[in-house]
């Protein structure tokens, strides 16, 4: 009699063992889901408002060229504002293309060795890919534009952007919302953290004033020769 | 005796009590997932129409803005020589700014995710964006003249950073595999990617990469959805 009771207990006590083991794994299996759910609605709901605000913008753009068909079709507009027009529309593209030299608010960022190791092409570029992150409209490192096709390669000491040589330190000009593009580097564990981890001396600063030159036009920076149009 | 019986008491209560809360977290955690999965659903059928719709509005603004340039030409046709070369301009300067679609010879990269192993770090196994913008430098240092990530063209300003395991180009995001195209020498695109730094530790940590070089690559334009105005409301020209 004794026997089959301390038996019983001890089976009651292993299955209650096993039952609470379980009960913790998955309550902390249900945990993990759930944040994870959480994160994918997250998502979703930043690539909703995302493709919204597209939309929306393709709209506004769609309406504006439809009246733009309509003057010219019915020959609303003289052929003076066409030409008018089509001269502002030039210019847009060549402040776009970096063929104008440039004024705006942004920052300055100065990227200085606290070593004697020459900084790495990897650490303008990380500047350089938040700063697009945080909506950029201009760059330029060392007065260099930055244009859609400009390298930045370090060879040696120095560092070549379009082609041409420069020397450190590396002043990165960038004009867009200062404060964005400011907090798009300062974040915790972002590009000043990692670069300054890396002995690089990170100076940031808002100007109101920056000045942003053109590409150079001499033919070798501003390549298309390759590129044929498709019908 | 006495004590035992005591002990018994205590173990079935607790039993009691887990057995309770047990059923009652699964039957919880079913609730949340089902209202989880519904909204789920329901936010990509919803992300799903607005990116179809974003591609139909696409579709007609292009094609506006064609009818608008057969207008302009046939105006300049009609003997205005000043709106002829206004309009070759434009078009030489959408070219330069990727406002066009373009074709060339060229390289394509395309890189996957490696298969997922429990030794490793699975933050090593998926490709950063600091990868791609590695790539986009050592093509762009060979010379290339366009180039694309998964058809979204990449301009002076384009964005392309990693969300998780997705990547956001421009203005839209992308899971993997990504597709990079590049126009140039494909001789010393394909060279420069063979040499890139990234491309070879891509290659150590299993990530699947190909690269082929291709005589005709297609390399579409920039999709503008807003105004050029837009992209360029913070400058002012200084004339020198």
């Amino acid at each position: 009699m004794k026997f089959f009771r301390e038996a019983a207990l001890t089976v009651v006590c292993l299955v209650l063992g096993i039952i609470i083991a379980m009960q913790y794994r998955s309550v902390k299996v249900n945990n993990s889901l759930a944040v994870y759910e959480q994160q994918r609605v997250n998502d979703l709901i930043t690539d909703l408002l995302r493709e919204q605000e597209n939309n929306k913008q393709l709209q506004k753009r769609i309406d504006e060229l439809q009246k733009d068909l309509d003057n010219l079709r019915t020959g609303t507009n003289s052929e003076n504002e066409t030409i008018q027009e089509l001269k502002k529309e030039n210019e847009q593209l060549e402040i776009l293309a970096g063929l104008k030299t440039v004024k705006g608010k942004g920052i300055i960022v100065t990227l200085e060795s606290m070593d004697n190791t020459p900084i790495d092409d990897y650490s303008i570029l990380t500047v350089l890919n938040e700063l697009r992150a945080a909506d950029v409209q201009a760059l330029a490192v060392n007065e260099e534009r930055i244009i859609a096709t400009s390298e930045v390669r370090r060879a040696g000491s120095y560092m070549v952007v379009n082609g041409r040589k420069l020397l450190p330190p590396y002043v990165i000009k960038a004009i867009a919302d200062p404060d964005k593009l400011e907090n798009s580097l300062t974040v915790m564990a972002g590009v000043v953290d990692m670069l300054n981890y890396w002995n690089v001396k990170v100076d940031i600063k808002k100007d109101d004033n920056i000045i942003i030159p053109a590409v150079r036009n001499d033919g070798t920076v501003l390549r298309y020769d390759l590129l044929s149009p498709v019908d | 005796m006495r004590n035992a019986k005591g002990a018994l008491f205590v173990v079935f209560l607790l039993f009691g009590m887990v057995i309770t809360m047990q059923f009652r977290t699964v039957l919880l955690a079913q609730q949340q997932n089902a209202s989880g999965q519904t909204s789920v659903q329901t936010l990509s059928l919803e992300l799903e129409q607005a990116k179809n719709e974003g591609i139909k509005l696409l579709e007609e603004l292009q094609k506006l803005e064609k009818e608008k340039d057969e207008i302009m030409r046939q105006i300049s046709n009609d003997g205005n020589p000043v709106l002829n070369e206004l309009l070759n301009k434009r078009y030489e300067l959408s070219v330069i700014n990727g406002l066009t679609d373009v074709k060339g010879s060229g390289v394509v990269i395309t890189l996957n995710d490696a298969p997922a192993r429990n030794e490793m770090d699975p933050s090593q196994l998926i490709i950063h964006d600091m990868d791609i913008v590695q790539i986009l430098n050592a093509l762009r240092t060979a010379g290339a003249q366009a180039i694309a990530i998964n058809d979204e063209r990449i301009i002076a300003t384009s964005k392309h950073f990693c969300a998780g395991p997705t990547i956001l180009i421009n203005r839209t995001r992308y899971p993997v595999p990504y597709v990079i195209k590049a126009i140039g020498d494909p001789e010393e695109l394909y060279n420069a990617l063979e040499e890139c730094e990234a491309v070879i530790i891509l290659k150590i940590y299993n990530i699947q990469v190909d690269i082929r070089k291709e005589s005709e690559i297609v390399i579409p334009r920039y999709k503008t959805y807003g105004n050029i105005e837009d992209m360029i409301s913070g400058l002012e020209v200084v004339e020198k």
